[in-house]
């Protein structure tokens, strides 16, 4: 994906987001136009995480861009505005979830961790998820395992691997405690694993990979 | 594990160091796993971004500017009083209701003190002479959920005893 976001944050774009804004308040529609693009794509895969629906992310990520730009006053510059965007975000496309009543039952598991979980497995698919990626199978694969997640237990996953927010972070986007949070994202991780387990032998080791690469090489 | 794999998890996630629990190289393989198993979901999320259209989100777009063409962003005075009023709508409610109550209240317990003024004289010549009030007192005021404030005040009819319940705040996001 390309990440406009990041590019900005890194001071090589011209306009940073802070200016944007500024500009948007006062009306100029082409600055917010870029916020847009910058951000549009990352903001439909969060959504697209949370909902696993194409049409149903698409609105949210209008509805979270029309917000934003309503709101736009309420943004203090403490944090990014991408910070601030993918709250709007994930608050819009859990609202989704429970307006069409897709909200699952919490797990009876998720509020503790004790002895008798079972441990994380050492390894999922050798150790090469680039090769895996490219596998039209295991892509249907990982969706399904993503589906059949929890709603609370996946969007804790996403927030985690997508965007990399800290325990604490999440805790306070979900209103909940950092050890609820560790909870769900641990049995997230360990249902995940156990959905992909089966396709370990499917790619190829990273070993491989090298082995490869120096056959390649060799032969050349 | 099971203490033992939440702490490589926290390891994983950057939130705790024990790098100590890696020299297992079990340990070390269940951490490269929560790794790739990150990969591999952020992987796919990106590249189902990736596939769609760019026509798509600029029909997207074409919404989001028509929608907020027809409605600027908000801003001014008059933004921050609906803005507050919208975040505080629920105390202001539950404050003045407070108010009202304890007007009525007020109210109530100066009718029932009777008489607010008596014939006095004795000898019939009918001169009216005002009751002095004693400000009603309060020894203790339970109000659950937020804080109150008892307030005997005087004017010209009187003293009145008033009671101001603020519930506590809580925040709200958008």
């Amino acid at each position: 994906m390309n990440k406009e976001g990041q590019r900005a944050s890194t001071g090589r774009d011209p306009v940073d987001d802070h200016e944007l804004v500024a500009a948007a308040r006062r009306g100029d529609r082409d600055a917010f136009r870029t916020l847009f693009e910058r951000y549009h794509r990352r903001a439909y895969a969060l959504a697209f995480g949370v909902l696993r629906h194409a049409d149903d992310a698409l609105d949210v990520v209008q509805d979270a861009f029309i917000k934003a730009h309503k709101y736009l006053d309420k943004f203090e510059g403490n944090s990014s505005f991408y910070t601030w965007l993918y709250r709007i975000v994930m608050n819009l496309a859990i609202d989704h979830l429970r307006k069409h009543r897709r909200v699952r039952p919490v797990e009876l598991d998720e509020q503790h961790l004790d002895e008798s979980d079972e441990a994380l497995l050492p390894k999922i698919l050798g150790g090469n998820p680039g090769r895996a990626l490219m596998d039209k199978e295991i892509r249907a694969r990982i969706d399904q395992a993503l589906g059949e997640l929890s709603d609370n237990h996946r969007a804790v996953l996403i927030m985690r691997e997508l965007e990399g927010m800290s325990y604490e972070e999440m805790a306070q986007a979900m209103g909940c405690s950092k050890g609820t949070i560790m909870s769900r994202l641990f049995h997230a991780r360990k249902n995940m694993q156990k959905q992909l387990v089966d396709l370990v032998d499917r790619v190829p080791a990273q070993d491989d990979d090298e082995e490869d690469a120096a056959a390649s090489g060799s032969r050349s | 594990m099971k203490n033992h794999d939440i702490e490589l998890m926290e390891h994983a996630d950057g939130e705790r160091d024990h790098a100590d629990r890696l020299r297992d190289p079990v340990a070390r393989q269940k951490v490269d796993a929560i790794g790739e198993l990150g990969e591999l979901v952020r992987g796919h999320l990106e590249l189902s971004a990736d596939a769609v259209p760019a026509a798509r989100f600029e029909q997207i777009w074409d919404k989001v500017d028509k929608e907020i063409a027809t409605k600027p962003a908000r801003s001014g005075l008059w933004f921050g009083i609906t803005t507050w009023f919208e975040r505080y709508r629920g105390h202001v409610v539950t404050g003045v209701v407070s108010a009202g109550a304890v007007a009525a209240l007020a109210l109530v317990l100066r009718t029932t003190h009777g008489e607010t003024t008596a014939k006095g004289g004795g000898g019939g010549n009918g001169n009216v002479i005002p009751v002095s009030y004693r400000p009603t007192e309060i020894e203790s005021l339970d109000t659950p959920g937020g804080d109150s404030t008892v307030f005997n005040l005087q004017d010209e009819d009187g003293p009145a005893t008033v009671i101001w319940v603020t519930p506590e705040d809580t925040v709200e996001g958008i």
